[in-house]
């Protein structure tokens, strides 16, 4: 009789749908317009959302994969999400959700899109936020944001003339990650389509290595690892950077100074007439141990409805973010943003690319960031570096460290 | 051991065994079976996610191919040797300079002391500040005075490394320095008053005294010394370290810790990290025996 009882409770018992989510407890805020949709979809469903600092996200993460317990759905960085479906965390989108799969192929930010879609399709997470980079300048010293490369280099040069510092890049300065939206601008790439061979070495990407590092070794941009380009653009020593989208809204709240003085606007385009932007943010998986996976495919359906799209974006504002989801690029256009954010970013958006889609990139980055380096800070040769690089991530595709 | 010496052995030592079971099995549980474990995987190929494969001395042979290791064991290995040995003989300075009880004294060694325990993240921040590479950062503020131009201390990596050491000896000067003032009051004042009665200099007692004397306590610095600042890891990460490019300007700040947490947390190749903790354990075991052996052959002597 009593055991009878205790296997009725078990039953009774609610299921739980635990989901990790990086970043600070405002991150867990904004899902909670998905979290209350499913519940009123799912009743019976308790659901657990956690953030998990970005510092201790690799950490936490790996512990709960080797215990093979933990959270249903986490979202994570691009790379990071990547890499974890080619190690069998993430369960198979495409295999498990077709429905899903096809949904984002239709809303998705492309761009975001092929960052997390293996060559045959494999897709082991969703773009989930996004983040891009834009060009921000300060109003009164600058009267146009620059167009294209040869308006960019008068800018910074009229800028330095008149005794401020010039041109500072945020995201990835000097890194990989600040390279490669040049590297696409001049018609290069990091892998062919396939992710078969590394195309680093190419014409256009020593074209475009030269040029990168013409910002620093002539326009004397800062070389730090993060410089305080926001800083600068307050006091005016930067009025003319290049960072994240996260600046829209943490601009005015923490460099008041200059609130109505900004503005922001697409990356200057190429000689080609490319000026395509880097976007990255987090992508959510479901963890391949999960013992709910059907409902947590279920609950990432509901977070990739339109209007619940649309009520996380409203949330995320009260909350000094701007929260642009990678998978519904069709809701951007209703996000509350002042329009000229919005024209800015929209018009970034149509030409974005994020990281590649190939297994093993987060380790073999380290690489091209050494061949940049080399050439921005130590004189190196773009050909010389850039084959280098080459030769390692060709190696590495055929099984080598 | 026969069952009945051993039952006599229990009889005598069993309270005592007892009483020190939490500690062996909470030992044995967190410390030595994980330090075994990490020995075990770091011949695996481990992902966490799947089953550990054996791959033999695969991961330390690639490890030993890899350039950016042997540049974390060069920058690791110059950071151990410039604080430890700046912290060392500044510590001594001070705790000769500040070793009374005056007042003045206890103030300055409270002064020294302060930044052992206000480390930590908040520290890095404003070191962050002090050495911002923009015309206003407090350190380039200072240079304007004398009409020097701004230097990019965080992103020019000849810079890295000056920055690391000082940090690195700014944290545990004045730790140093109290340790000593503890060793150079346990010697016996008698030495001195003997000393200056057959006329020996300030130098000399300093010398032929107190130094030999602090021996015990100089290897004590000097060993803990170069096993913390051998494992340094949050100053780099902090100061230079980002997601894409975690060891600095072309890997100027990238230590041994940092580059196998990037291997071990940042690309969940667990049993490649282990093999990077094996061999750090060794050198920091090579180091400390070596210490320990001249500390020996110097007693002796």
């Amino acid at each position: 009789m009593a055991l009878a009882l205790m296997a009725a409770a078990g039953c009774a018992q609610a299921q739980k749908l635990v989901v990790w989510m990086v970043g600070d407890d405002k991150v867990t805020r904004v899902l909670q317009p998905a979290v209350e949709a499913f519940k009123a979809r799912r009743p019976g469903v308790v659901v657990e959302v956690r953030d998990v600092p970005w510092a201790d996200a690799m950490s936490k993460y790996s512990a709960a994969l080797a215990s093979r317990a933990g959270p249903d759905l986490i979202t994570g960085g691009t790379t990071f999400g990547i890499d974890l479906g080619a190690k069998g965390a993430l369960i198979d989108l495409n295999q498990r959700a077709p429905d899903l799969v096809r949904l984002l192929e239709q809303y998705a930010v492309p761009g975001a899109l092929r960052s997390v879609r293996r060559p045959g399709g494999v897709m082991h997470a969703a773009p989930f936020d996004m983040h891009l980079q834009l060009q921000y300048y300060r109003t009164d010293l600058l009267p146009k944001a620059p167009a294209t490369y040869a308006e960019f280099d008068a800018a910074v040069r009229q800028l330095r003339a008149g005794g401020a510092r010039g041109f500072a890049q945020q995201w990835g300065n000097t890194s990989w990650l600040g390279f490669f939206p040049y590297l696409l601008q001049a018609g290069g790439a990091l892998y062919d389509a396939q992710c078969t061979k590394a195309l680093v070495d190419s014409p256009e990407a020593v074209r475009a290595l030269n040029y990168y590092a013409s910002l620093y070794r002539q326009l004397k941009a800062p070389t730090d690892t993060w410089p305080d380009a926001d800083g600068g653009l307050e006091n005016g020593a930067y009025p003319l950077i290049q960072s994240g989208t996260w600046l829209l809204s943490s601009l005015d709240i923490a460099r008041r100074k200059i609130t109505g003085r900004w503005a922001a606007a697409p990356l200057p385009a190429a000689p080609g007439g490319r000026n395509t932007a880097f976007v990255g943010g987090t992508v959510m998986g479901v963890t391949s141990f999960s013992p709910n996976v059907e409902l947590a495919l279920d609950f990432m359906r509901t977070v990739y409805q339109a209007d619940v799209t649309r009520r996380m974006g409203e949330a995320a504002l009260p909350l000094g973010l701007v929260w642009l989801p990678g998978g519904r690029a069709d809701q951007l256009e209703a996000l509350p943003l002042p329009p000229a954010h919005k024209q800015a970013l929209l018009t970034q958006l149509k030409d974005t690319e994020g990281p590649p889609n190939c297994p093993g990139w987060q380790r073999l980055s380290e690489s091209l960031t050494r061949a940049v380096q080399r050439v921005v800070l130590a004189d190196g040769d773009a050909q010389h570096e850039l084959s280098q690089a080459a030769e390692k991530m060709n190696r590495a595709l055929v099984g080598g460290r | 051991m026969t069952r009945r010496t051993f039952a006599r052995t229990l009889r005598r030592h069993g309270r005592d065994m007892l009483l020190v079971a939490p500690f062996v099995a909470l030992f044995t549980v967190f410390c030595l079976w994980p330090v075994l474990r990490s020995a075990w995987l770091s011949f695996t190929e481990y992902h966490a996610t799947a089953a550990p494969r054996w791959v033999g001395w695969q991961n330390y042979a690639d490890l030993f191919a890899d350039d950016r290791f042997w540049r974390a064991l060069a920058n690791t290995s110059l950071y151990m040797v410039a604080v430890s040995v700046l912290a060392v003989v500044l510590g001594l300075v001070l705790a000769l300079a500040f070793g009374s009880q005056s007042r003045l004294h206890q103030f300055a060694r409270i002064t020294f002391f302060l930044p052992s325990v206000a480390g930590g993240v908040g520290a890095i921040s404003a070191w962050k500040w002090l050495a911002n590479s923009e015309p206003y950062g407090l350190f380039n503020s200072v240079r304007g005075w004398f009409g020097l131009e701004p230097v990019r201390f965080l992103g020019d990596p000849s810079w890295s490394m000056v920055i690391l050491v000082a940090i690195g000896v700014w944290s545990v000067l004045g730790y140093n320095m109290i340790i000593f003032v503890a060793g150079m009051r346990s010697i016996p004042a008698d030495l001195y008053e003997a000393a200056t009665l057959d006329g020996a200099t300030r130098w000399q007692r300093l010398w032929h005294i107190t130094l030999p004397m602090l021996r015990p306590t100089l290897l004590y610095v000097g060993v803990t010394g170069m096993i913390a600042s051998f494992q340094v890891f949050y100053e780099p990460y902090l100061l230079f370290g980002s997601v894409d490019a975690i060891g600095g300007p072309l890997d100027s700040a990238l230590m041994l810790v940092t580059y196998l947490f990037d291997y071990g947390f940042h690309q969940l190749d667990l049993g490649y990290a282990s093999a990077a903790a094996w061999v750090l354990t060794t050198i920091l075991f090579a180091l400390t025996w070596l210490n320990l052996k001249l500390g020996r052959a110097s007693e002796a002597h």
